[in-house]
């Protein structure tokens, strides 16, 4: 039985309730090790909020970069962040934009660990 | 406690009042799949680029001539919509490009919102299997 709070403290709301219901399960170790990898995988979603901010002074985009939708980062590049409407969704929605991201590397992996064991 | 599913109240009707149910579920989408799937829905209805159509760009307005990369992308896809493939790529070469963007993200959104859900049975599921 690992505890969240224990392994990974900075994890919040949805994304912390969604963590420990998969770590639930893992032994310790398992627990431990899938702490560390997911650490070093994750986006925080201060720094996409930030990034999404950039919109702002005219560099629109690099959030959606940073979470692999290039396609999305390429639009909002050039085209200011969809005339700064994509922007402002950005900031109004990133905890969800990050959760999306990180949910997907946490089931990754997982799902890694799960095969190795 | 037998009176805790009338407390929560009728959550799960599922064919009672289709229309109702429908409307639950446009309500459940994410924010971001709103807003897309809102301005796909308003460049159909509106063109942008008619006559006497206020100037969309918040970066004409802030600053009126700079130069906008992505100015007539509106138009374009509002063209592309309607079938007018050479009306589309006068207005803007990259207007098929951008609406593929859009439509696949939106895609990428609705799935995400039905995963959980679906994983979440498949996990009750397994358990049932284990104990």
């Amino acid at each position: 039985m690992a505890n969240i709070l224990e392994l990974l403290p900075e994890l919040e709301g949805e994304e912390m309730v969604f963590v420990q219901g998969l770590i639930k399960e893992m032994t310790d170790a398992h627990a431990a090790q899938f702490a560390a990898v997911y650490r070093s995988r994750r986006r925080d979603p201060g720094t996409v909020l930030l990034l999404a901010c950039l919109g702002f002074i005219g560099v629109s985009g690099i959030q959606r970069f940073v979470l692999d939708q290039i396609g999305m980062g390429l639009l909002y590049f050039f085209t200011g962040g969809i005339c700064l409407i994509g922007t402002i969704v950005d900031v109004v929605t990133y905890k969800r934009l990050a959760f999306d991201y990180n949910r997907s590397r946490a089931i990754e992996i997982s799902g890694t660990l799960r095969a190795m064991a | 406690m037998p009176s805790m599913p009338e407390i929560i109240g009728p959550s799960p009707r599922p064919s009672a009042f289709p229309l109702w149910s429908a409307f639950e579920r446009l309500a459940s989408l994410p924010i971001e799949a709103m807003v897309w799937i809102g301005s796909l829905v308003f460049l159909y209805l509106v063109d942008p680029a008619s006559p006497g159509r206020p100037d969309l760009c918040l970066f004409h307005r802030l600053i009126p001539g700079l130069p906008c990369p992505g100015c007539g992308l509106g138009a374009a896809i509002h063209d592309l919509m309607h079938g007018e493939i050479g009306a589309s790529l006068r207005a803007h070469p990259l207007g098929a490009p951008a609406l593929l963007i859009l439509v696949a993200r939106v895609h990428t959104l609705l799935r995400e919102n039905h995963e959980p859900r679906r994983r979440r049975g498949r996990k009750e599921s397994t358990d049932g299997e284990h104990s």
